[in-house]
């Protein structure tokens, strides 16, 4: 398990570092500019988004998740190995963000909340992406000419539907202390009244808590589905 | 001794495919040609036997254990090279190598510079700068250098032209043969396998349809040709059968079944001739179940 860990983070080291390099850009930008907590969080995140986004269509093309699978490891390891480089990947995120809650609100426990939520929320977008490789089958990647298939497409669609959604959770969750609704990304301001206004509730210390939990969840379900893999692609 | 490995029952199910269920099993020592058309479950078969897929229904055994998921080290005794080759791209044959040797007690560092030497494979390389040959080659490095017990090959020179398949082949067959290992190797292709196989296992639309030792197919099946009068004449182990008037050509697969039945007959002018052991696979293939029954 360890090993794999490791070498992954060895071999994305580069993008690893582009990305926490971005993300302290962010920071320090907003801090220079004085954006605030809520300004700088959200922001963030866009490196991030990017830079996982530009990992997972790697590990995909690499089909490293085949390769991984073959070595003498057992499948819970590897279950686990996969949401460990994960959370190391997001933990680089989450010190900066709690750098800059000590910056602008010091020690008091307002927004410690919202970090925790944020934080759940994406470690929950990974897990669930998880459990869609495992139950669904593996998507070819987008590149390659299976990638277009039509159950490849509805499979596609299904998960774009998904990751949509928990976008939006984690950016509402990002934004949820703010007394107005909308944010400030990526220096334009979103002033944008969602139907339903979780603020409030993701907010409070229930919210980070139900965020955590369904993070728990998430993962264990992610851990127990990766025993039966349904399919690689081109596995026939 | 425990066989290197046993599938019994085995029931592997897609939308619109059907493995099994299927029963074989592998001695220890033996080389076993698996063949079948493209489509006919061959990678299905090696993916379950190896873990990337679990079976519906069945037991697979490898030397003894059970192919259980989460209990790996039956994987020890394993080398396996499928049809898809996956490497940290970014990283050199070299590197590629020293990664996987992590995984391995048994990994000898010294065995794998052998091998790419004998294969002539540029470490220094990066894997996404190697031709499609060369990657060939760093997965059979990859897979030979823990000195497994029981090697399993999933059409590894698919896509590479003759003339480089021809030459990772030899030097496989080479390192394959000196050893005293357990192969499993799955192919369209029968002259891949064919040199080394001891035995050979049809497999078509999922079902296996015959599994037989090879010097039995060149031995027993012939193509017979005779003379006798009348069109409607079934024959004891003919597998096909064309006649232009009372001229008669079939093909046996128990030569000295159908030669007797012909005598009883009263045929004229029974000449047999041997088959390549192509032809014999093109034919079981071609008459799948009615092999299989025969």
């Amino acid at each position: 398990m360890w090993q794999i860990l490791k070498t992954e983070i060895e071999y994305n080291k580069y993008v690893l570092i582009a990305v926490y390099a971005a993300a302290l850009l962010f920071l320090v930008v907003g801090l220079v500019r004085g954006d605030g907590f809520y300004g700088v969080v959200p922001n963030s995140i866009v490196p991030f988004f990017i830079g996982y986004g530009f990992l997972c269509h790697k590990y995909c093309k690499e089909s490293r998740d085949r390769q991984h699978c073959i070595l003498p490891q057992s499948r819970a390891d590897y279950g686990l190995t996969r949401m460990l480089f994960f959370a190391f990947y997001q933990s680089g995120i989450f010190v900066m963000w709690l750098i800059n809650y000590v910056v602008y609100i010091g020690r008091s426990p307002e927004a410690i909340w919202m970090i925790l939520t944020v934080n759940a929320l994406m470690l929950t977008f990974r897990a669930v992406g998880f459990i869609f490789e495992d139950t669904r089958g593996s998507v070819p990647c987008i590149t390659s000419s299976e990638g277009w298939a039509p159950d490849v497409v509805g499979k596609r669609v299904l998960r774009f539907v998904t990751y949509t959604v928990l976008t939006i959770l984690v950016i509402i969750a990002a934004a949820a202390t703010r007394e107005v609704p909308g944010f400030t990304m990526m220096d334009m301001e979103v002033d944008w009244q969602p139907v339903i206004d979780l603020r409030e509730f993701l907010r409070a210390p229930m919210g980070a808590v139900l965020a955590n939990v369904m993070f728990m969840v998430t993962f264990y379900l992610s851990l127990a589905f990766s025993l039966p893999r349904r399919s690689f692609a081109s596995s026939r | 001794m425990s066989k290197a490995f046993e599938m019994r029952s085995v029931v592997k199910t897609f939308p619109e495919f059907q493995l099994g269920p299927l029963s074989l099993e592998l001695e220890p020592g033996t080389v076993l040609g698996y063949i079948g058309p493209n489509g006919s479950g061959k990678t299905t078969t090696l993916h379950t036997l190896v873990g990337l897929l679990k079976a519906e229904s069945g037991d697979i055994e490898i030397f003894g254990r059970s192919n259980d998921p989460n209990d790996p080290s039956w994987k020890y005794d394993i080398g396996y090279v499928g049809d898809i080759h996956t490497f940290y791209e970014g990283w050199s044959a070299a590197k590629n190598l020293k990664f996987l040797s992590q995984f391995y007690p048994n990994w000898s560092d010294s065995l794998a510079t052998d091998l790419a030497k004998r294969f002539n494979l540029p470490l220094a390389k990066k894997a996404k700068s190697l031709s499609t040959g060369n990657r060939v080659k760093l997965s059979l490095v990859g897979a030979l250098s823990h000195s497994p017990k029981l090697l399993l090959f999933d059409e590894p020179t698919s896509g590479l032209d003759p003339v480089v398949r021809s030459e990772v082949l030899d030097t496989l067959f080479g390192v394959v043969e000196s050893g005293d290992r357990a192969v499993f190797y799955s192919t369209h292709i029968l002259s891949d396998i064919s040199r080394l196989a001891d035995d050979l296992a049809f497999l078509d639309d999922g079902k296996l349809l015959m599994r037989t030792a090879k010097d039995d197919l060149t031995d027993k099946w012939r193509q017979i040709s005779f003379r006798l009068s009348g069109n409607n004449i079934e024959l004891e182990g003919a597998v096909s059968h064309r006649h232009e008037g009372d001229d008669h050509q079939v093909m046996s697969l128990d030569h000295e079944v159908t030669t007797r039945h012909l005598t009883q007959l009263g045929a004229q002018n029974i000449q047999e001739n041997r088959m390549t052991i192509d032809d014999i696979a093109v034919q079981i293939l071609k008459r799948g179940n009615h092999v299989a029954n025969s």
